[in-house]
């Protein structure tokens, strides 16, 4: 991997890291998340890098590098789209009806992840 | 795992399963899932341990339910829609002599429950309807605020559901129920009824779900309130859907006479049930995974007006399965004394069971 490629991937983790903080501090957003606990795999397609949000009962509680435990919800999409989804810029829902985003993971966690990202910023 | 049998009936399905979950979790009881799907009952059994069975049970099907109900002690009926099922099944329950639970929300079926009091006082048995969340939770913090208060005068309740928090075909058959007819309200201590989707008026929730304009719908509260808190002389009920192009898409649906009879309802489930991720999105932005139900209580304390308001916001799946599961504990645990036909504001303890619901972090606020 290139230095820049290095670089960019620092910066998804960060993005993850600043996400990560508002869900854990988001009061509404907690509601939602009640007793919800997953691995979510999250994927920049065109850096070949992996990060993985464990989630325990509505908690981030690590972002791990790399696939991590039992894959309960994976998001694939260019760098660039993973930040703006997790920086509350571009909507899910929109990115994968565009074909720019690849999810696996069931209808009801889709809808979660959906609200979640974009109220923890809005 | 206690001694005392506890049929979930209905078991497998999305409200059902998180009400065997959370008798499961209890080591108190001898639990059975129920539920027309066999395969899926087995498997829900088989996760949640040892001691857990399976049967399958038709709610069409009299003999059925009796065999499913044989040596129970109380029964938990999630089966929806409830104005198809829940008056047989609680026909079944009180011949075989099994206490009952259910979170039935509809108006009319809740009717035909309530007639078959006397039956069920002369069975000795105790038949707890609509402990879900509304009705259920809303009853409740009803009670508090008639509790509360020395005398209350009106009482409103505001649901609001959400597409992105809905699943199964049956809520969507309530729903289109509750808005697709004229609608039992309370008012001046006489039941009147009212056409559904009218009566709109702005409620206030706390974050993430907003302001809403909710309207009038068919639902079980002002039909059972006024039975069990005296002196009340209005309760209304409305409900509103997120996100909010959904109400667009009601009216257009009854407007079209597509929702006037259970084969048409039960065809646009069918159609929606699979829609429901994109309905979700309807407008652009996701709406919230979450439920909620204020009260809004007035009437006088000390000589003077008075008001006081609650509300609780949560995921349906809590909100529902966790109410019935904490009353058939109590059921079981021989707590509740009343016989016959009862709803929650006439036979359950308010605040211990407030304090049950708050352990499960359940949480309830009072709200301006």
């Amino acid at each position: 991997m290139s230095a820049a490629d290095q670089g960019r991937g620092a910066a998804i983790r960060a993005v993850l890291e600043a996400f990560a903080a508002r869900v854990n501090g988001h009061r509404a957003v907690q509601k939602m998340l009640k007793e919800w606990t997953r691995n979510i795999h999250v994927a920049a397609s065109d850096l070949d890098v992996t990060y993985t949000l464990v989630v325990v009962d509505g908690q981030v509680r690590e972002i791990a590098a790399g696939p991590a435990g039992e894959r309960h919800v994976a998001l694939t999409a260019p760098a660039e789209v993973v930040a703006g989804i997790f920086e509350g810029r571009l909507n899910p829902f929109h990115e994968y009806a565009a074909g720019r985003l690849r999810f696996s993971g069931s209808p009801k966690d889709e809808m979660r992840l959906d609200a979640v990202v974009q109220l923890v910023w809005h | 795992m206690g001694e005392t049998r506890v049929v979930v009936l209905g078991g497998a399905g999305d409200m059902g399963s998180r009400v065997a979950r959370e008798l499961a979790r209890s080591g108190e009881v001898q639990l059975v899932v129920a539920d027309l799907r066999a395969e899926k009952a087995e498997a829900l059994a088989a996760e949640l341990g040892p001691g857990v069975t399976a049967c399958p049970v038709d709610a069409t099907d009299r003999d059925s339910l009796l065999r499913a109900l044989r040596d129970a002690a109380v029964a938990v009926n999630c089966i929806g829609p409830f104005y198809r099922y829940a008056e047989g099944i609680l026909h079944a329950a009180i011949a075989a002599g099994v206490s009952y639970v259910d979170i039935c929300d509809d108006d009319d079926a809740t009717l035909r429950l309530l007639a078959l009091d006397g039956l069920a006082r002369r069975r000795g048995i105790t038949a707890l309807i609509g402990i879900g969340w509304t009705p259920g939770v809303s009853n409740l913090l009803a009670r508090r605020a008639w509790e509360r208060l020395d005398a209350v005068d009106s009482i409103d309740i505001t649901w609001v559901g959400s597409a992105a928090d809905s699943e199964g075909e049956a809520v969507i058959k309530h729903v289109i129920h509750a808005v697709a007819r004229e609608v039992p309200i309370y008012r001046d201590h006489r039941w009147t009824r009212v056409a559904a989707l009218s009566g709109i008026r702005e409620v206030e929730f706390p974050p993430p779900i907003g302001r809403v304009p909710a309207y009038f719908c068919g639902h079980p509260e002002p039909i059972t309130l006024p039975r069990f808190l005296d002196g009340v002389g209005d309760v209304t009920v409305r409900g509103y859907l997120l996100p909010a192009e959904i109400q667009r898409l009601t009216r257009a649906l009854i407007d079209l006479d597509l929702a006037s009879t259970e084969r048409k309802i039960d065809g646009l489930a069918g159609l929606l049930q699979p829609f429901l991720p994109v309905l979700a999105h309807l407008g652009g932005k996701p709406a919230p995974p979450v439920s909620g139900v204020r009260v809004d209580a007035r009437g006088t304390r000390a000589g003077r007006a008075a008001a006081v308001s609650y509300c609780a916001i949560d995921t349906m799946e809590r909100l529902t399965g966790i109410p019935p599961a904490v009353a058939a504990l109590m059921l079981a645990r021989g707590d509740l004394a009343g016989k016959g036909v009862l709803a929650p504001e006439g036979c359950l303890p308010t605040e211990p069971f407030f304090a049950e619901l708050a352990r499960r972090q359940i949480e309830v606020e009072e709200v301006p």
